[in-house]
């Protein structure tokens, strides 16, 4: 996952509007903090996590969720969000009628590392290179964090782009930001009882991305292929399912090699059971 | 001036990281590093020098950043209070509850003073502003 953004205290919000959008587009996780604790997040949108809210906003009739928009911002206006946040309301950030981010509560980080470990790592990495750029250092903090290399060059930020990346920040982001789009549109789709233009919603995701080495549009691609199995299997074409489900599982089952990604299976197979 | 702060290696923690605080790119985040570290109170201030806290879900620990808004790098730094009986020469103060203990806020409520005691730093990390 990229770096986080902040902590940005509450009352700078306002001030550093731009750059909080900036980070939400590459994929950070924007911190919010209040007398000097972080009290509130706001995530990229993401269907996995939010995509209840996020098909309510794209689809008229399914209920507004809250909504903090840029220019509510920009009037000086968050902290009252902030504040329901807090309390435990979310909603979601927008600019320009696109969903940004979800402002969310904080209320503490599980521990997906051990820090002693990271703190030997990078032990190791100041000793094998004394004359690393605070640019270099950061991307090494990024790509132990991440996991994936080209998280860390994003992450990063300031570091220069590996050669064979095809793709720049900006572009990165834009395609992921449509992976989503499309998911929330496939999502909505179905709610209206649409099932053939969900499924073509879904094929062209499948389609469009399925050779991305992207860690994160790999992961898309997957859920669009569970969703599109669900819909088979909602429609009673379970062999089309399950035909799309064993592509999923060869990739990411016991014998695959991308550990990485072994969070998503259990999140994956409650859907065949609500199915 | 705190006192109690402790690294694993057992190496005093301004020392050990010595290259890693010069490797900020900001004078402002360095000197907030080394005084935080020796112990010594460091004044937060919205929207100059910013010091807030990150509650982890393991017991008294937290990942505290150092940012400057117009900087390019943000430090964190990841530790745990430690009761007094766990260190050779404790601060007379307890450090649990944390992260309050280590804070005074200002009597406008808006600047606090962060000044660390009791406690494990287990790492000093730098990410992108």
């Amino acid at each position: 996952m990229a770096t986080d953004f902040g902590p940005v205290p509450a009352s700078q919000v306002k001030s550093e509007s731009n750059r909080i959008f900036d980070a939400l587009e590459q994929g950070r996780r924007v911190l919010i903090s209040r007398y000097g604790k972080v009290v509130a997040v706001i995530d990229p949108p993401s269907v996995a996590r939010h995509g209840h809210m996020l098909a309510a906003y794209a689809v008229l009739g399914l209920g507004t969720p809250p909504e903090l928009t840029a220019t509510e911002i920009a009037q000086g206006a968050p902290g009252e969000h902030i504040r329901h946040a807090e309390e435990g309301t979310s909603c979601l950030v927008t600019r320009n009628s696109k969903v940004y981010g979800v402002l969310l509560p904080h209320s503490g980080e599980p521990t997906k590392s051990d820090p002693d470990e990271e703190e030997s790592v990078l032990a190791q990495f100041e000793e094998a290179h004394p004359d690393a750029t605070p640019a270099e250092f950061a991307a090494e903090v990024a790509r132990l964090k991440a996991g994936d290399s080209t998280e860390a060059q994003i992450a990063g930020s300031v570091g220069t782009l590996r050669p064979e990346l095809s793709y720049t920040v900006d572009a990165l982001a834009d395609t992921r930001l449509w992976s989503d789009a499309t998911l929330i549109t496939a999502v909505a789709l179905e709610q209206i009882g649409q099932v053939g233009p969900a499924r073509l919603s879904l094929n062209r995701l499948i389609e469009q991305l399925g050779d991305e080495d992207d860690l994160f549009l790999r992961r898309r691609v997957r859920a669009a292929q569970v969703e599109l199995a669900r819909l088979y299997v909602s429609t009673g074409d379970p062999d089309a399912a399950l035909r799309i489900a064993a592509d999923v599982l060869r990739e990411i089952g016991p014998d695959s090699t991308t550990t990485a990604d072994s969070a998503t299976i259990p999140v994956q197979r409650s859907n065949y059971e609500h199915a | 001036m705190g006192k109690g702060i402790r690294t694993r290696s057992g190496a005093d923690p301004v020392g050990q990281w010595q290259t890693r605080i010069e490797n900020f790119g900001s004078v402002e985040v360095s000197d907030a590093l080394r005084d935080l570290l020796s112990g010594s109170p460091l004044v937060s201030r919205e929207g100059v020098l910013e010091v807030s806290s990150l509650t982890d879900l393991a017991p008294n620990r937290h990942r505290i950043s150092i940012r400057v808004p117009d900087a390019l790098y943000v430090a964190d730094l990841v530790v745990t209070a430690l009761a007094a009986n766990a260190i050779p020469d404790p601060d007379a103060r307890p450090s649990i509850p944390s992260p309050d203990s280590w804070m005074t806020p200002s009597p406008t409520g808006e600047d606090n003073t962060w000044e660390l005691f009791n406690c494990l730093l287990h790492t000093l990390q730098s990410r992108g502003n």
